[in-house]
């Protein structure tokens, strides 16, 4: 490393001698390869990830692009489970549903189609399978093929009004729409194949291309095991005709397209023992298609042009599973779909259980834009403003199952079809300047844009309907002088930007399925099976929060570029605030119910089982705590991205690329929480609720820094590079919690305030919480060093190509002590290779 | 070369038998044991009782009475050391024992230290079955929770059951975490996270000489539902735990009378271990204390450090069991990972294991069963009880 540092500054020094001499020439000789992302000159930070980059990182799905990203590591494809986008965030945070909001407020549009998952409502009471259900979890990049894909654009930063629907940040995807020869790849790893066939035909007349392409992906979880599997099957046909008159340019470009994702993870009956079964199958189908129609006068003019795009998805979504269930213990069986006093049966000790659930989500979404432009010279003004509406509902038959063999013996769910649940429709419109001057040697651009959206329910006892957002968005270039030093300018650009951005929630959080609370009244569990008898009383409670409101994320974020000699250097510091994301929370729900006494009663002399008509009572008050769905999460992402470019050096042919980020990523309740502590005192439950506006939660920090050097040989048609992917740390700490709740609700459901004579109450104390310092101790883990060596090649007039990979080559990965303890860490490399034809 | 090593090997060969011949004369010491007795007493003086030696190598074992002679001897070795003695402090006198294994008896001077605790012989009625494995589910991979325990009349006078407690320990017997709190360490009270109590007014659950009763989790007939499963419609008593969660319920047999519960740690249903790693108490409350009382004065929430990460934290959910009120208790674990028992070891000085290894499926459908000690003297069968379960219990299929 130190002698190719020493070559790098020996050809700096040459270089820098005989800048004169190379300069321009050198960079139209040599082809401009970019095998990273790259930091867009543009308002705000954005990173593009073009084909050249995905062919050298060589991805099997969406989530291995995310390795380019600021902040971004290489990862081993993890296909068992929903792959949700984390833009921005401390990389040691593990998926929590509390704070899915930043997955699903992170839009991808898909040829100027949003990817909508409002409507996706799978679930399944299998605790062992929670994993791989996507709802309220975003896009499944997992779903997401790279093949076709001609540029991604991940805008991290502030996007265009005329995105929404996002809190995040927002990923646009272009498909490839050129003539090419028949293209196919043949890729394979430690865990998969893949293979991708597409071509870009000229069609008959001017100006009509037609892309097809099909791709396919057979991925296993553990290689060891056939039984357990991810395959993804892709297609789409695109069509990109233009007609150009005198006046007016029409651009019309459509694509269809189909993928479907299959999941499988049986259990080898072969195997287990009695040859038992426990089986799972998710298949999701998607097709969608989409139009956009584009109309550009030629002349220049005030009009500059308008568009329209139009597209409908569905998908199919089918989640099977097969089960033999055993339960330990005689479990009652409670099926009442009613509120009230039920009798209720047994489960057998054993069955096979079938669970089924149908969703079929449909989209539907249009879009209409109109672009002016004014001005010339040092004074610019673009202009668009436009509308877009879309529509989600699930007409999906939902959980299809015999619920008296449910496929969990502590099932108390019912089956609930998704059709019952109404069509979510959302307005928006938006409008937005972006104004370049010209003073002298300093130009400023400014983009500010407002958009206003709702959500419109129909016949709603919901807040959040027809309830306005506005959100206001300014991105400001301030492009300065440059400066000669040496023979060459040093460029540089600041920019400030700031926004407000909102997510509405999706189906599934304001149309939960309503909660079944089966208490028991009367437990008969007589010696003789004709006197046995089981009571429960059935609470019926809705679980919608009708106070429900759209998530909100405010950005703010600054950043420095600076360029000289084809080097750029960009550091973005962002601050984002979102303090009413998504999450579960309680609520205090008092029961009532009676407790049946049958011990005067004689089954033999009355030849029968006891009703409870006929016994003595009393009643019970239980306070519990229902969940609900609630905006009471806040997620605050602060830090400082960095990307390095390098030109590439001319007698080296390498570029250095170093990137990375600071991320401080704090993940807490933004919102008093109820809690029910479970503890009985003289023998009964504790009948009281706490509630703490203490913050359950956590600050992660992260710092990385990637180091790319990558050789482009055209001579050689051979392009190698080295990645070093330093962690330099990652660290998590609990927030500070007392513990002692404001206030607490009593049996009868009264809410009072929990004083100092509370805290010395005998069963009141119980409600305080006690956490030991330790809990609160900060939990580093120090630094760590993987090497990744990627080559691509091509021979016969790059007609065949081949590329290899290898992460983790080298890893150096210290021990460290936490709290006494070795920790030790282990790595194996992760390869793959492939083959690419042009015929 | 070949010349030179020739008389090296010789001179090896007639060293080591030099050497053999020494080493099969053993040296013997003089024995001199360091007594450590318990903390009350530990000003007291032992005036009789016996030593028993068994060396682990040889096999060889010897027996010294107490208090030891100056001629007293062992030849050097490993020992498993026991004794029973009688220490006198003041006027009362105490009965004591010792248990103390792989103790090394050196020339070099290394001499056992023996900690001597509370025993008393005189066991009423004791734990002669515990069942908490479960049969087969129907699947053939996990346990039912036809889990039961067998309260034995030891003796050959009418026993009464009534008012006895069943304790489940609230730590793990693979626990390494240092304990903190005094009061929770074992050789001063038994830390709880279930107490449930025979009912009765003191006369009412009568035992007869050689007789137990049962006492279960689900008093219904497994066997009807799943092949293999016992049959529990006989049982005495059954634990019936009024669910507040709805998922989990319980069944209540009207024809078996209930355990009164005085506390559970959960919240729905107490299921005992089927990792059979906890230890169990049968426990004599002082005569008038209510479950009141109880849960008023014997609060048992205590402080540890935790072996993994050297983190201190809180144990919530438990109370304290006086090790005087404990007429029997079992320490249950597998040898793997066994570190120390939850019971004083003056209740329990070892453990007793269904299976060797955690987590063995061949546990599911055996029981711990009390060996037979001898027939007393009206012809009853007299149950092993030197508290120690190591050597009181045998493992059984359940059928």
């Amino acid at each position: 490393m130190i002698l190719r540092t020493r070559h790098i500054a020996a050809a700096c020094l040459i270089a820098a001698c005989h800048c004169a001499a190379l300069g321009q020439a050198d960079s139209i000789r040599l082809r401009e390869v970019v095998v990273t992302a790259s930091e867009v000159r543009h308002a705000s930070s954005v990173s593009k990830i073009d084909s050249q980059a995905m062919k050298h990182l060589q991805p099997s799905s969406f989530t291995d692009l995310l390795e380019l990203l600021p902040g971004g590591i290489s990862r081993d494809p993890a296909v068992g489970s929903v792959n949700t986008i984390a833009l921005r965030q401390a990389v040691n945070i593990s998926p929590a549903d509390d704070y899915a909001t930043s997955a699903l407020g992170t839009a991808f549009v898909i040829d100027g189609m949003p990817v909508s998952t409002s409507a996706n409502m799978q679930s399944t009471p299998d605790g062992n399978q929670q994993g791989r259900i996507a709802t309220g979890k975003g896009v499944d990049m997992r779903a997401l093929s790279t093949d076709d894909i001609e540029s991604v654009e991940i805008v991290r930063g502030i996007p265009s009004v005329e995105y929404g629907e996002l809190s995040a940040g927002l990923v646009k995807v272009k498909r490839k729409n050129s003539v090419s020869r028949l293209e196919a790849r043949f890729k394979a790893d430690t865990k998969s194949q893949l293979m991708a066939v597409s071509k870009g035909f000229a069609m008959p007349g001017n100006d009509w291309i037609v892309n097809a392409g099909v791709n396919y992906l057979d991925s296993r979880i553990d290689p060891r095991n056939a039984r357990e599997s991810f395959k993804r099957v892709g297609a789409s046909l695109r069509s990109d005709k233009r007609w150009a008159s005198d006046v007016i340019t029409l651009h019309w470009n459509s694509a269809l397209s189909y993928s479907v994702i299959i999941e499988n993870d049986n259990d080898d009956p072969d195997l287990t023992i009695n040859n038992t079964i426990d089986d799972f199958h998710n298949a999701s189908h998607s097709a969608t298609w989409v139009n956009t129609l584009d109309i550009t006068p030629v002349a220049r003019r005030a009009f500059a042009g308008a568009s329209i795009t139009a597209g409908a998805g569905c998908d199919y979504e089918h989640l099977s599973q097969r089960k033999h269930v055993a339960p330990s213990r005689v479990m009652p069986l409670p099926v009442s779909m009613q509120p009230g006093s039920n009798y209720v049966g047994y489960l057998p000790m054993l069955y096979l259980a079938r669970y089924d659930v149908y969703g079929i989500p449909l989209s539907a979404y249009a879009k209409a834009v109109a672009r002016f432009s004014a001005g010339s010279g040092a004074a610019r003004l673009n202009a668009k403003a436009g509308m877009d509406w879309n529509m989600s509902k699930n007409y999906g038959r939902g959980p299809v199952y015999d619920i008296t063999r449910p496929i969990s013996a502590t099932n108390t769910g019912r089956p609930r079809p998704f059709r019952d649940v109404p069509a979510m429709n959302q307005l928006s419109a938006f409008a937005e300047a972006d104004l370049r001057l010209d003073a002298g040697r300093h130009t400023l651009m400014l983009t500010a844009g407002l958009r206003e959206t709702q959500l419109m329910l129909r016949g709603s006892a919901y807040a959040i309907d027809m309830r306005p957002y506005v959100d206001p968005r300014f991105n400001l270039v301030w492009q300065l002088p440059s400066v000669d030093i040496g023979c060459y300018p040093i460029m540089w650009e600041l920019a400030v930007g700031w926004g407000l951005h909102t997510k509405m929630p999706v189906a599934a959080y304001l149309y939960p399925a309503p909660a079944y609370i089966d208490f028991e009244q009367l437990n008969y569990y007589h010696n003789v099976e004709a006197y046995r008898v089981m009571n429960v009383r059935t609470y019926v409670d809705d679980k919608a929060n009708y106070d429900l409101l759209a998530a909100r994320n405010a950005k703010r974020e600054v950043r420095v570029d600076v360029s000289y000699r084809g080097n750029r250097l960009s550091v973005t510091c962002f601050d984002e605030n979102m303090a009413n994301g998504f999450r579960s929370s309680g609520f205090i729900r008092r029961y009532a119910y009676n407790r049946y006494d049958a011990s005067a009663f004689d089954p033999y002399a009355a030849g029968r089982a006891p009703s409870i008509s006929e016994l003595p009572s009393e009643q019970v008050l239980h306070l519990a705590v229902l969940s609900k769905y609630t905006n009471g999460s806040r997620t605050r992402k602060r830090g400082v991205e960095y990307t390095f470019m390098s030109r590439r050096l001319p007698r080296l042919m390498t570029r250095l690329t170093i990137n990375g980020a600071y991320f401080r990523t704090t993940n807490n309740n933004s919102q008093a929480l109820w809690y029910k502590p479970s503890v009985i005192a003289n023998g009964k439950p504790l009948e009281y609720v706490g509630l703490y506006d203490d913050t359950d939660g956590s600050v992660y920090e992260s710092f990385n820094t990637n180091f790319l050097f990558d050789t482009d040989v055209p001579a050689l048609r051979l392009n190698v590079s080295l990645g070093a992917q330093c962690l330099w740390f990652t660290s998590r700490r609990s927030l500070w919690r007392d513990g002692v709740p404001t206030h607490y609700a009593d049996p009868q459901g009264d809410i009072r305030e929990f004083t100092s004579q509370s805290a010395a109450d005998p069963y009141l104390s119980q409600l305080i919480r006690t956490f030991a310092d330790s809990y609160f101790e900060k939990y580093t883990v120090p630094a760590s060093v993987a090497f990744n060596i990627k080559a691509t090649k091509t021979f016969w007039h790059e007609r065949v190509g081949i590329a290899l990979y290898v992460n983790r080559i080298l890893a150096i990965q210290p021990d460290y002590m936490s709290h006494g303890v070795i920790v030790r860490r282990y790595s194996s490399p992760y390869f793959g290779m492939e083959l690419n034809l042009k015929i | 070369m070949k010349l030179f090593k020739l008389p090296v090997i010789m001179l090896a060969c007639a060293l080591s038998l030099a050497s053999c011949g020494d080493d099969d004369k053993i040296a013997t010491v003089p024995l001199a044991v360091t007594n450590v007795l318990p903390a009350d007493i530990n000003d007291a003086a032992i005036i009789s009782g016996e030593l028993h030696f068994t060396e682990l190598n040889s096999g060889a074992a010897y027996a010294f009475t107490l208090p030891l002679a100056a001629t007293d001897a062992v030849p050097v070795g490993t020992y498993d050391i026991e004794g029973n003695a009688v220490a006198k402090a003041g006027d009362t006198e105490h009965t004591l024992r010792t248990v103390a294994n792989q103790q090394v008896i050196s020339a070099e001077g290394a001499m056992p230290s023996l900690t001597w605790f509370f025993y008393n012989p005189s066991n009423t009625l004791i734990f002669s079955e515990i069942y908490t494995t479960g049969s087969l589910n129907a699947k053939g991979t996990a346990g039912l929770y036809d889990s039961y325990f067998m309260i034995y009349n030891n003796t050959d006078e009418v026993q009464y059951a009534d008012g006895l407690a069943i304790c489940e320990s609230q730590m793990l017997n693979s626990n390494e975490n240092k304990i903190v709190t005094d009061a929770n360490k074992p050789e001063n009270n038994f830390t709880t996270q279930a107490v449930y109590v025979i009912p009765g007014s003191g006369r009412d659950v009568a035992i007869q000489p050689g007789q137990a009763i049962k006492i279960v989790d689900q008093a219904i007939d497994w066997g009807a539902q799943v092949a293999g499963a016992l049959d529990h419609t006989d049982a005495n008593f059954e634990w019936y735990d009024e669910s507040t969660v709805p998922s989990v319920t319980d069944t209540d047999n009207p024809e078996v009378p209930n355990l009164q519960k005085w506390f559970s740690y959960s919240a729905s249903i107490w299921l005992p271990t089927q990792q059979c790693n906890r230890s169990y108490a049968l426990v004599r409350f002082p005569s008038g204390m209510t479950a009141e009382d109880y849960l008023a004065n014997y609060k048992g929430d205590y402080q540890y450090i935790s072996a993994f990460n050297g983190e201190e934290y809180t144990a919530k959910k438990c109370y304290l069991i006086k090790n005087e009120w404990i007429i029997d208790g079992v320490n249950m674990h597998p040898a793997e990972n066994w570190v120390t028992g939850a019971l004083s070891p003056a209740i329990d000085a070892g453990h007793a294991q269904i299976s060797d290894k955690m987590g063995d499926k061949s546990r599911f459908g055996h029981k711990l069963a009390r060996k037979v000690a001898g027939t007393s003297a009206a012809g009853y069968t007299v149950y092993k009880d030197t508290n120690d379960s190591s050597a009181d219990f045998e493992v059984k299929p359940v059928k």
